[in-house]
């Protein structure tokens, strides 16, 4: 193989450094990737392995060093330039739009040559290639985690890159989808590609790569040819340390008494992240589970606290826990430490010893009232024996350091008297101090007869605390390791050198029920069970209820549908069309714009001084366009607010919102300033019955509706909405998608000001607030999700007609006042509940 | 603009109705009822506050002609005891026209875009008449001309829409709200002797009938200078919002060691702010208002403990939508046109027991409104 070592050189990082405050993540790392070469990447969590391919992928931009691609020198990269240079990554988190398309998501690497009515075949190919079955319609969010994994790298192989970073990308695999991914892998390579892959995994590695390359602690421990290096020494390498010794001695532990209960015990516990765990903890014992990241450890802890849905037994001494509850999880006695402290620990605003007996209330109550002077008694016993440092125990907990904020929840845990503790990542975050006594803290629990079950990333950590250890890898227990084997080491090996795959549960042939009938290639019933998740179900279900609606009223009194009601009530629909098609452009994003309604009322209050009687066409065109700029201005404000001034969508258009009503407040204190009739008559022209700007609403509407399904910005608009970061990465600006969103929603608002000037025919400061709120049900109406990602133009459009018909239906129908207002509420709920289900079924499936 | 809830009950109403026939340009003699103090006598012709001729020959008031027709009120907001109760009315002053053969309600939620659509809805459907409560003024003129236009007989009342009537719409049914501003003034007069400090309630900021309620008690009142208005002029705003009536009138009592008269035209929200006098152990003053059973029955009450509490109020006129559909009916069915517009009228007086004493009916609701001319059984269901 000495070709390698002369092949050219298609990616050269040197020296690269990479500093972070209070951390060098990359302290001169050289690094090159060859073509025809699959260059390995190893090392433990955070030895700087992501962080040297985000430099190289131009994601992370370095504070020194030289990068090279394809052998020239780059003065600053990034992933547009990286992109150019044919480079590809793919994440061990896929790049991948959960509400769009498998087909959407493909066309962000559709190759320009590919004509229209090849693209479907064209997908189909890069599917193929890598053995992924998936229907091209099936929606991302239906299909399990290989399957998109599988896409990810689908995509990036279409790009025919020629250099390929892949990280961790079999993780999620089976055995068989490995061995195909393989295959495409040395293609790739035999391509002349350079292939860098990231693993944990030695025997993949030793599979797969012609040279590897160790990391640790954000330098470069060695490197060499595959053959040159033996799994041994690699281990060595990715581990490198020596224990220190701020443990506490681990006591001489008696053997387990047969026929006596263990005080846990495992049978062939699962759910979702591990299968078929098998093990027991005895009374006095600290069990570490080890494993990578992500491979089950964790998830077999919050199963125990009852946070996932479970199957299999544990038992809790004779007692059998029951699964999927944390309440029941918490009166057996189960004291759980997530490892997200701030996310699901601690509530950040109550104070210490608030946070301290929130799982112990029932304890300190008496007649639902705590009793205080047990409760500060107790909450101060602990704060002595764990110390932790605060001043008060009524302190904000937030006000703590990271270490005595995880002394809180111990605090928590041993309050609540436990007969088991779980303990996830205990020492994250925490200082050197601090983890000494945490350390001292579990021990004792131990001691006191309480089994406790460890996880950590840190090997060190288990191999000092842990009189026994489990090594986790793929969801499954693949060593144990009791006494003397409890050395980082001993688990580093076992969790490089498993060979454990994934077991199958979805994908491959055929797949599940729900998720399988919508992902894999159409059938009749998968063809409508994907269409009632899809698009346009809400909109073919609103057509009908106004079509329903319509005949029952026109039954009831034969006016409905003459002439003077059609084009009434089409007139006053528009107003409220432009503005819910500008709301949806908003919502595909994730946001809301809360501001459309006072804009509305504001392009009106302006339009009252210039568009009234006796002004020339000169003063009537420069109202409109005072008008149109006004819009124009406040879209880019929300916008600006948002993107730049981190702003939530909500607090920008809020104040928005209060800032316009003032202005028109200030611009017409009363109602004031007619609108000419001539203006009015043009904006409410008709031919025919039909209003002229109906027309304009609708084929707006289907424009947009093109432009949303097949054109970069549509996608790139849903992509923004669905999945930011991934959208990010796939090259989608969003910053400058986002802003002109709100743009685009406020020029849509000036149109619907228009109609409202139309309508009211008057300045007045007041109007137009409905339309906020009118807006938001409307495109609710349509089926777009308020999460952002999905929704539809034709939805919005008939959403408008519909309230406008149910305010007008129900003068018709005679209406009781109360049912007046309940119609369109239950509707609403309805349809919002209806929508909302059919999609969680899809997703639950996956 | 928007009207506000308060609370009230019946029985004077057949006095009203004196009065009120005998301020009406009808000047007609009605012969029923009057000094009945039972409204649910006052059937007929006699109940209509406007017009109360009545055409002895067929029963029916003159107001009612023979074209038979489809009556609407659209009212722009719908959802409190006030409009509850001129509903009731409405529906029971159409009742007395056999010519009316259907009568539509609608309710514009407070939402410009609804009422608009109502009133468009009720001219496709056809309806013959319709009496509008234009809540958003001059933002429906577009609508009501719409209407007109298309043939239908149109009606606002109460607010003023703009434009001009025989152009825009039929007759706008009209009340002077400074008419009671002037009823305030002299009875402050009386009530003072002369002299003291008052404090004027009003609605949201910039609402006419506030406004005008203050020019009507300024007329009066710039002839006794020893009378002073004390806190914001023209009025202290409250939203018609009995909490922020609550927080206005504490801090009007803090902040000024003598007030010697309270006027509002939201009697039922000062009757919940009673509280703030005894916290700060002080009578409740004079007081001159809109009737509303509540505060009456706070009167009541509270008299013997608060020396200083006198009261008088004006008569919410929940009937005056009774003028308006009298004017609809008349001009669609072809009968002569009753009078386009409705005076403010006292109604009760603790000084002078005229034209009522103070009337608190405990078997209604606080939020009854007595002046209404409905019978009470009526005004209980109203309210349900």
């Amino acid at each position: 193989m000495s070709t390698i070592t002369t092949a050219k050189v298609l990616l050269g990082l040197h020296d690269i450094w990479k500093r972070y405050p209070g951390v060098d993540a990359l302290k001169g790392v050289s690094f090159s990737a060859r073509a025809g070469e699959v260059h390995a990447l190893l090392g433990e969590n955070g030895a700087g392995k992501s962080t040297l391919m985000g430099v190289a992928s131009g994601a992370v931009e370095p504070n020194s060093g030289t990068i090279e691609l394809g052998g020239d020198p780059v003065d600053r990269l990034t992933p547009a330039l990286a992109r150019e240079h044919g480079l590809a990554i793919v994440h061990q988190d896929p790049a991948v739009i959960p509400d769009l398309t498998v087909a959407e998501n493909l066309a962000f690497v559709l190759p320009g040559d590919v004509g229209p009515r090849a693209r479907a075949a064209w997908m189909r190919e890069q599917l193929d290639r890598i053995g992924c079955n998936v229907s091209i319609s099936a929606r991302m969010d239906e299909l399990s985690v290989a399957q998109r994994q599988l896409i990810e790298l689908a995509k990036a192989l279409a790009l025919k890159p020629r250099i390929l970073i892949l990280d961790e990308p079999t993780a999620p695999l089976g055995a068989d989808m490995v061995d195909r991914v393989f295959e495409q892998v040395r293609a790739a390579a035999a391509g002349d590609a350079a292939v860098i892959y990231i693993s944990h995994r030695l025997p993949e590695v030793r599979q797969i790569a012609d040279r590897v390359t160790v990391m640790r602690d954000g330098a470069v421990r060695g490197s060499a040819p595959i053959g040159e290096i033996s799994d041994e020494e690699m281990v060595q390498l990715i581990v490198g340390r020596s224990v220190e010794t701020a443990f506490p001695p681990k006591p001489e532990l008696a053997p387990h008494a047969d026929g006596t209960a263990h005080a846990l015990e495992l049978r062939g516990l699962s759910a979702t992240g591990f299968q078929d765990v098998s093990l027991t903890v005895e009374a006095g014992e600290i069990l570490g589970l080890a494993g990578i990241a992500g491979n089950g450890q964790s998830d077999v802890l919050r199963a125990l606290a009852g946070l996932e849905r479970a199957s299999g037994e544990a038992l809790l001494g004779a007692k059998k826990l029951k699964l999927g509850s944390p309440t029941a999880a918490a009166s057996a006695g189960v004291a759980y430490l997530p490892a997200d402290r701030h996310e699901e620990g601690l509530v950040m605003r109550l104070s210490v010893r608030e946070n301290a007996v929130l799982s112990s209330l029932t304890r300190f109550a008496a007649g639902g009232v705590m009793q205080r002077r047990a409760e500060l008694a107790a909450v101060e016993e602990q704060r002595r024996q764990l110390n932790i440092r605060t001043a008060s125990t009524e302190a904000d907990v937030s006000s703590l350091s990271g270490g005595n904020q995880q002394k809180v929840v111990l605090a928590r845990a041993m309050l609540t008297e436990p007969k088991l503790l779980l303990a996830d990542e205990p020492t994250q975050g925490v200082d050197a101090g601090a983890r000494v006594e945490i350390y001292r803290i579990l021990r004792e629990v131990a001691e006191q007869g309480v089994p406790v079950v460890v996880v950590s990333s840190d090997g060190l950590e288990l191999e000092g605390l842990c009189d026994r250890v489990i090594v986790f890898s793929r969801g499954q227990t693949v060593a144990e390791l009791d006494g003397d084997e409890v050395t980082e080491e001993a688990m580093a090996r076992a969790m490089v050198t498993a060979t454990a795959h994934r077991a199958q549960r979805d994908g491959g042939k055929g797949g599940k029920t729900g998720a399988g009938a919508a992902g894999a290639r159409p059938t009749a019933v998968g063809r409508l069970r994907s269409f009632v998740k899809g698009d346009y179900a809400p909109s073919v279900i609103l057509a009908l209820v106004i079509v329903l609606l319509a005949a029952y009223t026109q039954g009831q009194n034969d006016r409905f549908l003459a002439a003077f009601n059609v084009s009434s009530l089409l007139t006053l629909m528009t107003a409220l069309a432009f503005i819910s098609l500008g709301q949806l452009i908003v919502i595909l994003t994730a946001g809301i714009d809360i501001s459309v309604g006072p804009l509305a009322g504001l392009v009106v209050v302006i339009s009252s001084f210039f568009l009234v009687d006796g002004k020339g066409t000169g003063i009537v065109i420069l109202g409109l366009a005072i008008m149109l700029a006004t819009a124009l201005l406040v879209g880019l404000a929300n916008g600006l607010l948002i993107r730049f001034g981190k702003f939530t969508a909500v607090a920008a258009t809020l104040a928005m919102y209060i800032a316009l009503q003032g202005v028109s407040l200030l611009l017409r204190p009363f109602q004031g300033g007619y609108i000419s009739d001539g203006v009015v008559n043009t904006v409410t022209a008709r031919v025919g019955n039909i209003p002229v700007a109906f027309f304009v609403a609708c084929a707006l509407a289907i424009v947009l509706e093109v432009c949303l399904r097949l054109t970069s910005w549509g996608r790139g608009l849903r992509a923004a909405g669905s999945r930011e970061p991934a959208a990010h990465r796939l090259g989608v600006r969003v910053d400058r998608t986002i802003v002109l969103a709100y743009v685009s929603c406020s020029a849509l608002t000036f149109l619907g000001g228009l109609m409202l000037m139309a309508q009211i025919g008057v300045g007045d400061p007041t109007q137009g607030i409905n339309f906020t709120l009118s807006s938001v049900t409307a495109v609710v109406l349509g089926g777009a999700s308020l999460f952002g990602g999905r929704g539809s133009f034709i939805g919005a459009l008939l959403g408008a007609m519909l309230i406008q018909m149910i305010n007008n239906a129900t003068t018709f129908l005679s209406l009781s006042q109360a049912w007046q207002y309940w119609f369109l509420g239950i509707l609403t709920l309805a349809a919002a509940a209806i929508y909302t289900q059919a999609r969680r079924a899809g997703q639950r499936a996956a | 603009m928007r009207l506000k809830g308060y609370g009230a009950k019946l029985a004077a109403a057949s006095l009203t109705i004196v009065t009120a026939a005998a301020l009406s340009a009808c000047g007609s003699s009605s012969s029923d009822s009057g000094g009945s103090p039972s409204a649910s006598s006052s059937t007929g012709s006699s109940s209509s506050g406007a017009a109360t001729t009545s055409d002895t020959s067929s029963g029916a008031p003159s107001w009612c002609g023979s074209r038979e027709i489809t009556l609407a009120l659209a009212d722009g907001f719908g959802d409190n005891n006030w409009r509850q109760i001129t509903t009731a009315e409405a529906r029971d002053e159409a009742a007395k026209c056999p010519a009316v053969t259907k009568f539509v309600y609608t309710d514009g939620q407070g939402n410009t875009q609804k009422s608009i659509s109502d009133i468009q809805g009720l001219t496709a459907q056809g309806v013959n008449a319709m009496v509008v409560f234009p809540d958003q003024g001059k933002a429906v003129l577009p609508a009501l001309r719409s209407a007109y236009r298309a043939g239908v007989v149109t009606v606002p009342y109460r607010v003023n829409p703009g434009g001009e009537a025989g152009q825009d719409y039929d007759a706008f049914i009209s009340t002077d709200f400074s008419q009671a501003g002037e009823l305030w003034g002299r009875w402050l007069v009386t009530a003072l002797r002369g002299r003291g400090n008052v404090a004027n309630l009003g609605g949201p900021p910039a609402n006419s009938q506030s406004q005008d309620e203050y020019d009507g008690m300024q007329r009066v009142l710039a002839g006794y200078p020893d009378i002073r208005f004390v806190g914001q002029t023209p009025y202290n705003v409250t939203n018609w919002d009995a909490a922020k009536t609550q927080q206005v009138v504490t801090a009007l009592l803090a902040k000024y060691p003598q007030i010697d008269a309270i006027t509002t035209d939201f009697g039922s929200a000062l009757a919940s702010s009673t509280g703030a006098f005894r916290a700060a152990n002080r009578s409740i003053p004079a007081v001159a208002t809109e009737d509303a059973n509540e505060l009456s029955c706070t009167f009541k009450e509270e008299k013997a403990s608060n020396p200083d509490f006198q009261l008088f109020t004006v008569d919410s006129q929940t009937w005056m939508v009774r003028a308006a559909i009298d004017y609809a009916v008349a001009k669609a069915t072809g009968a002569p046109l009753p009078p386009t517009t409705v005076p403010q009228r006292p109604f009760e007086d603790s000084i002078s027991g005229k034209p009522h004493p103070v009337m608190c009916d405990r078997s209604l609701s606080g939020d009854a409104i007595l002046s209404s001319q409905l019978p009470k059984d009526q005004i209980a269901a109203a309210l349900k």
